[in-house]
């Protein structure tokens, strides 16, 4: 009998020995470099490393990998790890020199300029002229992208007027004979409302006014001058980050007093925000936030329309245009206008082939399909997408993806939506169509229609790339948020403002600020506004 | 131990009550979790804190019974756990019996291993050499790796050397080898280190999940605390599209998702716990008492 067990263990000791032989052969065999250098006539191998928020995760050997094959004749070699883990794998392997031919990440973060800086990444400039899809990239953006003139990546479309904006309980201004509010005493007199003359009419003093969460989340600026962007200047003419500048003193100030008012949940300091979110949709709170996309307003753990009016029936929601400030502007701050750049190893330098083949599937990936032409008869759409009753099925004239998608999608395995950089933000409108509950088409319809009437600002401090910034903004931003919490909440008067900037300063915010200027007068660039598209 | 007198009693008391908050402080995140996720999403929205759910629903099972990938890494995980512990085991036991005896270089080994105790080469190291090995993408990178832990050997080591020679000497006269000695004589009576150190082992293994992320590039071979982190931290635009396409018109939310998931992934593990309690208590306290 023991003998039968040391026999059986040391079976699986070989077996163990053995299995890891064979991964090892096969993996030489399919090598990313050996495919490149051989014979000429054999498919071209690319391997492709990237995040991904699809589930299921891209598998290596799916249907859609076979038909990636054939459209670009090659062989594709791609790993998919979820975002929230990916830095974790893609900074071990940088470092072990594991650098395959294409690599993702989400931004132009410092790992982004160190790799660049460090020569791992190819320069693009010379190709990127030759693509439709890339021409149309705002110069912005491949600011973004670049490091010391020299763009490493191609960065995928995303709406740069996205992002989380306030919406408001239009059936409690209703009840109260209020409307929405234009400048923060407006605010102020609505929230306080909210929280104290009972808009739900139970009898109980349970409403909060203005939804807030820990480290001041999200920042309830209502526009570019009240924001943590860099907007003001200083008396030396330098641009300064939001968190010191005069607007944000205002918008403090006014938080303290509905703080005191009782407006904001005592509890907000330690409040979780996806617990405000929870309170919004039970309708407890009257002002909140919320971003446009495909679904949003009515996804369980974010703003939930469907349930809010299941727990209040009449319930209605609306967003609130920005408020116009002291020097007359009016509008939100942009974002980045990209979400997710590709880099292409330096290793690709002496094969051009293979540069331009990676960036003509790029480019192919990138092309935008309006919601009215999202259907089978559509042919790019339909392949993109993995074919219908394969990778979609059409319901109410919509696709939906289907169970499968991320095993026949090609789309699967680039991006979660398609591109839009040629058409730029108009794209936003069809987040309507997509959509599937009412709730959520209205929604959308409604904040929509307010951001393509707003202005956006858009921060210069996001085209250059500072390592002073990125190495000393985090202390900061958690010095600014302790230091703003306390005045909020009334543990430091807002009248030791100036005190606090210097200490600000004197924390390493004068070396981010004298860089930060330094590197935007080399780039000459400053900041900007977009106006409204309508 | 009788106790008569009145201070002992009032000691008992407090005792008692005192472990059982403390048990309870154990009990009750369990308990939350297990009630929510049965809960629908009205249920968990309208209450502060949910102990009794109005409706109990089953949905945020469905969809992770339904979850191909959710079951697929179960079944990963419940291999290399069972592989993984049988092989960190026999090397384990093999090594420190070697060390046990007085063999030629038995210094120079301890050494070695002691070094690893104090010195770690880090992340990428490894990585490279999972990667040089021909390991990657391979289950047996979870396993191979991690199969003898230095802290692990060196207590079993000290086990071993607590069994009488004598037994060993009795063997040899009658013409046992030293791989028969091993087997049937070492092994036998060090069951309780076998059991404690398995647990050890098997719960490392049932949580590995770097591991499984770094050296695994297949999706379809990790393991289920990857997907498991997936399925609570995942973004909930995803989520609800993953929802739609498992076929639910109004996909459960991530909470009670999330805590369903835990729970399930959980239990296997727990449920090994009570069958080796015994031998786990005494494992622990191994190589603590010199006689």
């Amino acid at each position: 009998m023991k003998k039968v067990i040391s026999l059986s263990l040391s079976a699986v000791l070989l077996v163990g020995a053995l299995s890891a032989c064979g991964s090892k052969s096969g993996d030489t065999a399919s090598g990313g470099d050996q495919g490149s250098s051989s014979a000429s006539d054999k498919a071209m191998s690319i391997t492709w490393f990237d995040g991904t928020w699809s589930t299921p995760v891209p598998e290596p050997n799916g249907e859609a990998v076979k038909k990636i094959n054939e459209k670009f004749n090659i062989t594709f070699q791609p790993q998919y790890i979820p975002f929230d883990l990916y830095d974790d794998k893609l900074t071990v392997k940088m470092a072990s020199g594991d650098i395959p031919d294409v690599i993702g990440t989400e931004g132009a973060d410092a790992n982004y300029v160190k790799w660049a800086k460090q020569g791992a990444f190819l320069p693009l400039n010379d190709f990127v002229n030759d693509y439709d899809t890339f021409k149309a990239i705002p110069q912005s953006v491949w600011d973004a992208v670049s490091v010391d003139g020299k763009i490493y990546g191609i960065p995928l479309y995303f709406p740069a007027s996205g992002g989380k904006k306030p919406v408001i309980r239009k059936d409690w201004l209703d009840k109260l004979g209020l409307k929405v509010p234009t400048n923060f005493e407006e605010l102020k007199e609505v929230a306080t409302a909210f929280a104290t003359k009972d808009p739900d009419g139970n009898g109980k003093n349970d409403t909060v006014g203005l939804g807030l969460a820990k480290n001041i989340t999200y920042d309830p600026s209502f526009g570019a001058y009240w924001a943590n962007t860099w907007y003001h200047q200083n008396s030396d003419g330098q641009l300064i980050p939001g968190q010191i500048s005069e607007g944000s003193k205002e918008k403090v100030t006014a938080l303290n007093e509905l703080y005191k008012a009782g407006a904001i949940d005592k509890d907000w300091a330690t409040k979780p925000y996806n617990d405000v979110f929870k309170d919004f949709n039970a309708g407890k709170v009257g002002i909140w936030y919320e971003q446009v996309g495909v679904n949003k307003g009515a996804q369980p753990s974010n703003l939930d329309i469907p349930t809010l009016k299941k727990n209040v029936p009449g319930a209605e929601v609306v967003s609130i245009p920005a408020f116009t400030a002291p020097d007359r502007t009016k509008g939100y701050v942009s974002g980045s206008g990209y979400y997710r750049i590709w880099m292409l190893s330096s290793a690709l330098k002496k094969d051009d082939a293979k540069v331009k083949k990676i960036l003509e599937m790029i480019n192919y990936m990138e092309q935008y399909v309006p919601a009215k032409d999202q259907n089978p008869s559509n042919e790019y759409f339909d392949w993109t997408y993995g074919g219908e009753g394969k990778g979609y099925n059409m319901v109410d004239g919509v696709p939906e993806q289907s169970d499968d998608f991320s095993k026949y999608a090609p789309l699967a395995y680039f991006n979660e939506k398609l591109g839009g950089w040629i058409e730029g933000d108009k794209s936003m409108k069809d987040y309507e169509v997509q959509s599937k509950t009412p709730e959520s088409k209205a929604f959308n319809k409604e904040m929509v229609d307010m951001l393509q009437h707003s202005d956006l600002y858009v921060s210069p401090v996001g085209r250059i790339h500072s390592s002073v910034l990125d190495s000393k903004m985090p202390s900061l931003n958690e010095f600014a948020n302790n230091e703003l919490t306390k005045m909020i909440v009334g543990q430091r008067p807002v009248s030791d403002w100036d005190k606090y900037v210097s200490e600000y300063m004197a924390k390493g915010g004068k070396q981010v600020v004298d860089d930060v200027n330094n590197l935007i007068k080399e780039a000459s660039i400053q900041g900007e506004w977009t106006k409204a598209q309508q | 131990m009788l106790h008569n007198s009145k201070r002992d009693k009032v000691l008992d008391i407090v005792n008692f009550l005192l472990l059982a908050l403390i048990a309870l402080t154990m009990l009750f995140p369990f308990y939350y979790m297990f009630v929510v996720s049965f809960a629908t999403y009205d249920d968990f929205v309208k209450s502060e804190i949910l102990l009794w759910p109005k409706t109990w629903v089953l949905d945020a099972y469905q969809y992770i019974i339904g979850s191909k990938e959710f079951v697929r890494s179960v079944g990963v995980t419940i291999y290399v756990t069972v592989v993984g512990t049988v092989v960190s085991l026999l090397l384990t036991a093999m090594m420190a019996y070697a060390l046990s005896r007085k063999i030629l270089g038995q210094k120079v080994f301890m050494f070695m291993v002691l070094f690893t105790f104090v010195f770690s080469a880090g992340m990428i190291p490894s990585y490279m050499i999972v990667q040089a090995t021909g390991l990657m993408d391979s289950l047996w990178a979870l396993i191979i790796p991690g199969a003898i832990s230095s802290f692990n050997m060196i207590v079993m080591k000290e086990f071993f050397a607590n069994v009488p020679y004598d037994l060993t000497e009795a063997a040899i006269i009658d013409g046992a080898n030293d791989l028969h000695i091993f087997a049937r004589i070492i092994l036998p009576l060090s069951k309780p280190a076998l059991a404690a150190f398995g647990l050890f082992y098997a719960v490392g293994l049932w949580n590995s999940y770097f591991t499984s992320l770094l050296y695994l590039n297949n999706p379809a071979k990790w393991t289920v605390q990857v997907i498991l982190r997936q399925m609570i931290i995942l973004n909930q635009g995803s989520l609800v599209d993953a929802g739609a396409q498992a076929g639910f018109t109004n996909p459960p939310p991530a909470e009670t998702i999330g805590m369903a998931a835990v729970l399930v992934a959980t239990i296997p593990i727990l449920i090994v716990y009570p069958f080796l309690q015994k031998h786990f208590a005494k494992g622990v306290m191994l190589g603590s008492v010199k006689e």
